[in-house]
């Protein structure tokens, strides 16, 4: 005889579990947690690199770099000044979860940090279904890809608070369209903050600064 | 892969807690806006259940729409192709209600 139990479980319950107390924890030393996503080379380890380089002296921050299978992201952190990075290699899985940035945070003295960069896994499906605690996410795409890219990864751009749009220095090199891809992102998401920098030329990154000056803020201000 | 196991683990626990031998199906609601593709997901079930208890057992995926609300002017639509503006009043602030769910739903015994 066949029995039906009602179950009504979320399926990844317990990285959610797990992401809500590293949220509650950062919080109380009002870190400011972002959560860096792109495709493979969009530009992540290249945004913080820059970003270390202009920031490292106003605030302390410490960087997760997420992997399938290198330290690689770690090691240039690492050379362009960051004090304080962690690799997280994680053996095959396309993304990072709540228990693999734990692990990592408790190799790092968070009491002394500002800001926390966590630079997820080159790939735009599977990390947006894990929460890390962060908060927020930064999603990342450059002009050497495509302009639909929003309408392809919704669910990223959703549950993202700003957009980069990297290596505008190759504009006009190729078919991609910097406004449709705005008007792309915004279609999926409203409250997107978006910003057009190239880390190559360092064009814009005063922007990027910037706004990452008034997140911190109200991160200690909350 | 990682939702696939997650699944046939959690199935597993309920299995062996509830004294049953034998699951017929599960089911599970996949919203649009999970980043779940559905047809992944049967496929990855399919292959991890081979070696395990649950090698007879069906994944019945319900998939769910985006539901959403403007928050302007407060009209409640359905979202087809990921354009989350209202169609009433062309607002941007949308709110959504129904789609990002990834649940399982029901567990049948035998
Ligand atoms: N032309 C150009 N190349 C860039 C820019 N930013 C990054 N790159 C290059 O793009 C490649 C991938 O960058 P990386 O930061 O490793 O991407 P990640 O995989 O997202 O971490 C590297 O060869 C970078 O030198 C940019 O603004 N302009
Ligand atoms: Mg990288
Ligand atoms: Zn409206």
């Amino acid at each position: 005889m066949a029995e039906r139990v009602q179950v009504e479980e979320k399926v990844l319950s317990e990285n959610d579990k797990l992401a809500a107390q590293i949220r509650k924890d950062l919080g109380a030393r009002k870190i400011l947690a972002l959560n860096l996503v792109s495709s493979p080379g969009s530009g992540k380890t290249s945004l913080l690199e820059k970003t270390l380089s202009l920031l490292k002296d106003e605030f302390r921050i410490g960087l997760i770099a997420g992997d399938v299978q290198t330290e690689n992201d770690a090691i240039r952190l690492e050379r362009a000044g960051g004090k304080i990075v962690r690799p997280i290699i994680t053996g095959g899985a396309c993304h990072l979860d709540a228990r693999m940035l734990g692990k990592a945070l408790e190799k790092i003295d968070t009491d002394s940090l500002d800001l926390l960069f966590i630079e997820n896994v080159g790939n735009l499906v599977c990390p947006s279904g894990f929460d890390l605690g962060e908060d927020m996410k930064v999603v990342l795409i450059s002009t050497t890809e495509g302009d639909d890219k929003p309408l392809k990864y919704p669910a990223m751009f959703r549950k993202s608070s700003a957009l980069v749009i990297n290596k505008i220095d190759l504009l006009g090199l190729s078919d991609f369209d910097i406004d449709k891809a705005e008007k792309n992102a915004r279609q999926i998401n409203g409250s997107l903050h978006i910003m057009r920098i190239s880390c190559r030329t360092g064009d814009n990154l005063n922007l990027w600064c910037d706004w990452l000056r008034e997140q911190v803020s109200r991160k200690k201000n909350a | 892969m990682r939702v696939a196991r997650e699944i046939i683990s959690f199935s597993q626990q309920e299995m062996q807690s509830r004294n049953f031998n034998v699951l017929k199906e599960i089911g599970v609601k996949v919203g649009k806006l999970s980043c779940i593709d559905p047809e992944s997901l049967r496929f990855a079930f399919d292959m991890l259940k081979k070696e395990t208890e649950l090698s007879g057992t069906e994944l019945k995926i319900e998939t769910v729409s985006i539901e959403a609300v403007c928050r302007s002017c407060g009209r409640e639509f359905i979202i087809d192709e990921f354009v989350f503006i209202c169609p009433g009043c062309g607002s941007y602030e949308v709110e959504v209600r129904k789609g990002e769910e990834l649940i399982i739903t029901h567990l049948t015994f035998e």
